[in-house]
């Protein structure tokens, strides 16, 4: 038996290993960080950018009880995207859900739906 | 004509396998009965167990020349291809090609890969020091085995059982000791079977009850490039450290980033289906034929059963003591159970975690906190299986 065969081939071994999953461990952390760092300022600005959707237009809402299944997906969805953008519990509350019929407003122009409006928000920034 | 008639029967029976067969043969028969019981009646991993039992009984019927050793185990150490020549292989001959070419196995891989997520690991990269640790018993194992006698490239083959992966152990052992394939992917895979029992004694032997009951943070969300860029640069980074481990964890990386980059979703599904099945059929059946009577009923058998568990014993120490340490380092932010799961036994190792975790706290969900360390096992014995080929191959 040659104790230091055996033992060089362990070490040898150990270390590689190790190295190796700690230079990985390095690289996706950092990768990472850079991704999410870059996402961090996306959010910013998006937070920017909502609040005022947000005090101004009002989100389409549903008055009938019965609808519990709606406004459980609604909720869980806006329960999403404050997690995902990194807001606070408190920050944002749905204060009503309710179904809306569009409408003309003063100057003629076709009142758009939150939804189609957000879109366009989105496409055009 | 009567004459005749008792010529041909007697030349029947000379002919036929009663007359040939031996009292280690009816043995192996035998042994292959257990491993069916245990494959179908227990379910002790059945998809490989199930072929590689089934091979031994092949093997092992008298004169019906299946399978033929001196082929692929000579002194040359290479192919003796005269008889594929003459035509007079058996057809366990032709399928072991696969085997002895070091393909089955990569193929496996590649079919691990477009099964496995690797975002727990990415979300939690500390995950691969715990994969790292569990890859320790294979190294106790090639020490104990060298004790025993075995040579250093048989002793690399029982220690990768260690590492608890089946294709990284059938792939080594076939290039360093095909003489040994049979047991080893035997005892690998049993071993791999026996997860739920081997595991939890020593998990719970080796951390506290205040341990065992941290809940750890939910892992942040990874995005879609991070999980198409992982299996590039890990492809990059080992091959260049260690080349001899390209071939498996290239395969493995390039099923993930098949199944990760959406857009190939036809044959990612062909690679974990069709493709996967088809070899673990011709694999499973190839290796257990290896396990010939001469090969497998000798103390050196009964060695190789015992050193198996030892490493699998020891990896798990490994990792839950690493675990331990880095619970220490957090401040008690790392449950150390997940570290059991570094040996690579994909999901069961991380179920077993989940499992000894909620038995102290039935409200902690440590499955998705496992599955990290858990394919960073799956990385590690491959990154193991190329040091000990470059070492000793």
């Amino acid at each position: 038996m040659d104790w230091g065969f055996a033992g060089s081939v362990t070490i040898t071994g150990v270390v590689v290993v190790f190295s190796v999953l700690l230079i990985l461990l390095a690289i996706i952390m950092l990768a990472g960080s850079l991704l999410h760092r870059g996402a961090g300022k996306k959010e910013k600005t998006e937070k920017m950018v909502e609040q005022p959707v947000q005090t101004i237009q009002p989100a389409a809402t549903v008055s009938q009880p019965e609808q519990d299944g709606t406004i459980a997906a609604i909720s869980a969805a806006v329960a999403y995207m404050m997690e995902t953008y990194g807001l606070k519990e408190g920050e944002y509350r749905i204060a009503e859900i309710k179904a809306r019929r569009l409408r003309r407003s003063a100057e003629g122009v076709k009142q758009r739906s939150a939804w189609s409006a957000a879109g366009i928000k989105d496409a055009i920034r | 004509m009567i004459e005749t008639f008792v010529e041909s029967i007697k030349g029947l029976i000379s002919d036929s396998g009663f007359s040939a067969v031996t009292w280690q043969q009816c043995l192996m028969m035998l042994i292959s009965f257990v491993l069916m019981y245990l494959a179908i009646k227990k379910q002790y991993e059945p998809l490989l167990l199930l072929p590689i039992a089934f091979g031994m009984l092949l093997t092992n019927l008298p004169l019906a020349g299946l399978y033929h050793p001196e082929i692929f185990i000579n002194e040359t150490g290479h192919i003796d291809w005269t008889m594929f020549k003459e035509g007079t292989v058996g057809l366990i001959d032709i399928l072991y090609l696969g085997v002895k070419l070091g393909l089955y196995p990569p193929i496996i891989f590649l079919g691990v890969g477009a099964m496995t997520d690797f975002g727990p690991l990415i979300a939690n990269p500390k995950s691969f020091l715990l994969g790292a640790a569990a890859q320790f018993g294979i190294f106790v194992a090639f020490v104990g085995a060298l004790c025993l006698g075995f040579t250093p490239e048989q002793a690399g083959s029982i220690g990768i059982i260690g590492g608890a992966d089946g294709p990284t152990a059938i792939y080594l052992t076939s290039i360093l000791a095909p003489d040994q394939l049979g047991t080893i992917a035997i005892a690998a895979y049993s071993y791999m079977a026996l997860v739920p029992i081997i595991q939890p004694p020593i998990m719970k032997a080796l951390t506290t009850k205040k341990e065992r009951q941290i809940v750890m943070e939910q892992l942040r969300p990874v995005s879609k490039l991070e999980k198409v860029c992982f299996p590039i640069l890990v492809t990059i980074l080992v091959s260049f450290i260690v080349p001899s481990a390209a071939p498996l964890v290239g395969m493995l990386m390039l099923g993930n980033l098949m199944k990760e980059s959406g857009v190939v979703d036809r044959i990612c599904k062909t690679a974990q289906n069709e493709l996967l099945n088809i070899v673990t059929i011709f694999l499973g059946v190839s290796v257990g034929a290896t396990a010939t009577a001469e090969r497998f009923l000798n103390t050196k058998t009964l060695m190789i059963i015992a050193m198996g568990l030892v490493a699998f014993a020891c990896g798990t120490a490994g990792g839950v003591l690493l675990g331990k340490l880095m619970c220490w380092i957090t401040k008690g932010k790392v449950n150390p159970l997940i570290g059991s799961a570094g040996v690579s036994a994909v999901p069961m190792a991380a179920r077993v975690s989940q499992k000894v975790g909620q038995e102290e706290n039935p409200g902690n969900f440590l499955l998705m906190h496992a599955m990290g360390p858990n394919v960073a096992g799956v990385i590690g014995s491959a990154v193991v299986a190329g040091i000990l080929l470059s070492i000793l191959g």
